[in-house]
């Protein structure tokens, strides 16, 4: 293979390692977003409805959603170090780990969802006076 | 480009499997967008009933966009069968391309509709505070 090959290969991984990174950087900006979001959802537990079961879920969720948070944190490291000195090809060992870490942020994502609609369905019953 | 379905072979190149990534990824915006589309049912109906409908018009238009999102990035969906057929790297290349510019949009309705829930927050909270 001549240099110029091994260039474009180089440049190819890179590439798709970049794409990685900028998914996964989106993934972590949402899980600080479901975390603020927990905020607002925690505080109206504690005005409105007094759930002492949800209080506990949403406790609950925001661990789960802390962990996770810190493990994709850790994976991004290891993707970085990758771009930046890794020499392995971008091949299906390397796609299969970014789509376990994809199926760990969507059961976040999922488990979020689920939460959400058993608080709103609790305000929905609320009315003003 | 050779075999579009989601699943991984050990056969894959690097573009493969970028597609692939792609395609899971973009189910993944589809997904969440309709949820969105039901979140913000949830919100307009909590907005009727404790902030005096307040909010009812700029959900809507969140809901209108959302709705237009959706369908674009379903006929993304559909467009990228083509795939298959692209036969050079440049190819290829504005298919990623054309993936990354719909990411750009996906997270900038985001960015905004966030924006409002947390507007809608804040003024629900401050709403329910000031009944006591």
């Amino acid at each position: 293979m001549n240099s110029t090959s091994l260039f474009a290969i180089e440049g190819q991984r890179k590439l798709f390692i970049k794409k990685d990174l900028i998914s996964l950087s989106h993934w972590i900006d949402e899980l600080e977003a479901v975390d603020n979001e927990l905020n607002s959802l925690k505080h109206l537990e504690q005005q409105v409805l007094k759930n002492a079961i949800l209080s506990q879920d949403i406790t609950t969720f925001r661990r789960k959603n802390t962990l996770t948070m810190g493990l994709l944190c850790q994976y991004e490291q290891e993707l970085r170090a990758e771009f930046e000195y890794g020499k392995a090809i971008y091949d299906v060992k390397i796609a299969k780990l970014h789509e376990k870490k994809r199926d760990e942020y969507l059961s976040i994502k999922r488990g979020f969802m689920l939460l959400k609609d058993s608080v709103y369905k609790l305000l929905e019953t609320c009315k003003r006076n | 480009m050779k075999n579009m379905n989601s699943q991984v072979y050990s056969h894959d190149n690097e573009v493969d499997l970028t597609h692939k990534i792609n395609a899971s990824e973009l189910n993944n915006w589809i997904m969440h967008l309709q949820y969105t589309k039901k979140e913000i049912n949830h919100l307009v109906a909590i907005s009727n009933g404790i902030l005096d409908e307040k909010f009812v018009d700029s959900f809507e238009e969140k809901h209108n966009e959302n709705y237009d999102f959706l369908n674009l990035l379903t006929s993304y969906k559909n467009s990228r069968d083509s795939i298959m057929e692209c036969e050079d790297n440049e190819c290829d290349m504005a298919f990623i391309s054309d993936h990354e510019n719909f990411r750009q949009r996906y997270t900038y309705y985001l960015e905004n509709y966030r924006k409002l829930k947390d507007i809608f927050f804040e003024e629900l909270s401050a709403t329910i505070t000031s009944k006591k």
